[in-house]
């Protein structure tokens, strides 16, 4: 990594921090509280970044502004992507915070953010030195880089209206069920 | 009309326009793209592959784009044959470098556009493909009153020759059209240019 590129990643990670912790995204509770169906932060801030980002990729791409073919399609692993996001999903609940979010909790001096970032490192030391036992199921089931629209078989830009319809949908819903609750 | 409606209908019309334009760039190849092939954008020689393949750089995918039988026939080591057709659906590491060639005909420059405009950078292409590939490294010839660019680059393509199995020969005809495969080089007389800077430096004159 070049010196600009490293200044750049810590302008973009700084951004991203302070934009997480502005969202209450630090807060353990506000969290924990989307699995519980009590708060709906996380899901409104979560498909807002992805709609802004979606949307501003798609756009600027079809601007020449931005070359998308130079954007980095991550390859899907079925099962082992199945399997890690179910392991996430509960060290997500049973903590009220992720990756991302332990940073934010822990530098605004939040001892449950410190515990998860020590918890974290310690998995990752335990994930590589355990590597070799994994390491068959790590890459088995491998479907190349697919994106919503090649899985449709639609072009990207009907799959882009799709996710901005299905997260519409669910702004309404979460809205229908927060104002239900207020009410009781 | 609260602001998280106008924010939603602001997303949902984006939307809509998004799945009238389909994909996320524009149609046809860029026009700098044209451009750039036009002023031999992307050639490389095929002395600088060889010295590429040698130096085993770990980051090369060279692929050649010859029928069946004229791979079996001969192909540049290292190289996977692949069709035209394919590189349209195969999905390219964009962090290799990818080389292409064939025999002669412009089915490489095509490819050379055709991935360049799919986003990949780091793309290159031989221009006469095996031809100059047998020409320049398999049976070089150093042309008799050889000139001082020509001398000063002979030593280096000999090892490479040798490397690859080659004969590499002092003396004979002066190729028809004036400079010999191995000198011609599309990356702007580099290999003669170092070939000089290398022999002054010997010299010690001080470069």
């Amino acid at each position: 990594m070049t010196g600009s590129e490293i200044a750049i990643a810590l302008v973009i990670g700084v951004g991203f921090g302070f934009f997480l912790e502005q969202g209450g995204m630090g807060s353990a509770r506000k969290l924990a509280g989307q699995f519980y169906l009590t708060d709906f932060a996380v899901l409104k801030v979560m498909f807002s970044a992805i709609l802004t980002a979606m949307l501003g990729l798609f756009w600027l791409g079809r601007l020449g502004l931005v070359d998308v073919g130079r954007v980095f399609v991550p390859e899907t692993y079925l099962w082992p992507h199945l399997i890690g996001g179910a392991v996430f999903g509960l060290g997500f609940v049973m903590g009220g915070l992720c990756p991302g979010t332990s940073c934010v909790a822990a530098s605004t001096g939040r001892l449950d953010g410190v515990a998860l970032m020590l918890g974290m490192g310690a998995g990752i030391v335990v994930f590589n030195e355990g590597f070799a036992r994994v390491a068959s199921f790590y890459d088995s089931s491998p479907l190349g880089t697919v994106t919503l629209g090649d899985l449709a078989g639609v072009s990207p830009g009907l799959a882009v209206l799709a996710v901005v319809v299905a997260a519409l949908g669910a702004f309404r819903l979460a809205e229908a069920i927060e104002r239900r609750r207020a009410a009781r | 009309m609260s602001r998280h409606a106008r924010l939603a209908l602001a997303a949902l019309t984006l939307g809509v326009l998004a799945a009238l334009a389909g994909q996320p760039r524009p149609a046809g190849i860029p026009a700098a793209l044209v451009e750039g092939i036009g002023r031999g954008e992307g050639r490389l020689s095929v002395v600088e592959l060889a010295r590429w393949i040698k130096s085993r750089r770990a980051d090369l995918t060279l692929l050649d784009l010859q029928s069946e039988d004229d791979f079996g026939a001969f192909h540049i080591p290292t190289a996977e044959r692949v069709e035209l057709v394919e590189l349209e659906r195969r999905r390219l590491d964009p962090g290799r470098t990818i080389v292409l060639y064939g025999g002669a005909g412009p089915i490489p420059a095509q490819a050379w556009l055709l991935l360049r405009a799919k986003g990949l950078d780091r793309v290159y292409y031989l221009e006469r493909g095996v031809s100059d590939w047998l020409e320049a490294i398999e049976h070089p010839v150093l042309p008799d009153e050889a000139t001082e660019a020509e001398l000063a680059a002979w030593p280096e393509i000999g090892e490479l020759s040798r490397y690859f199995g080659g004969l590499p020969r002092r003396g004979g005809p002066r190729p028809p059209d004036g400079t010999p495969a191995w000198l011609d080089d599309p990356t702007g007389g580099r290999l003669a240019e170092r070939a000089m800077v290398e022999k002054a430096r010997r010299r010690g004159c001080g470069f």
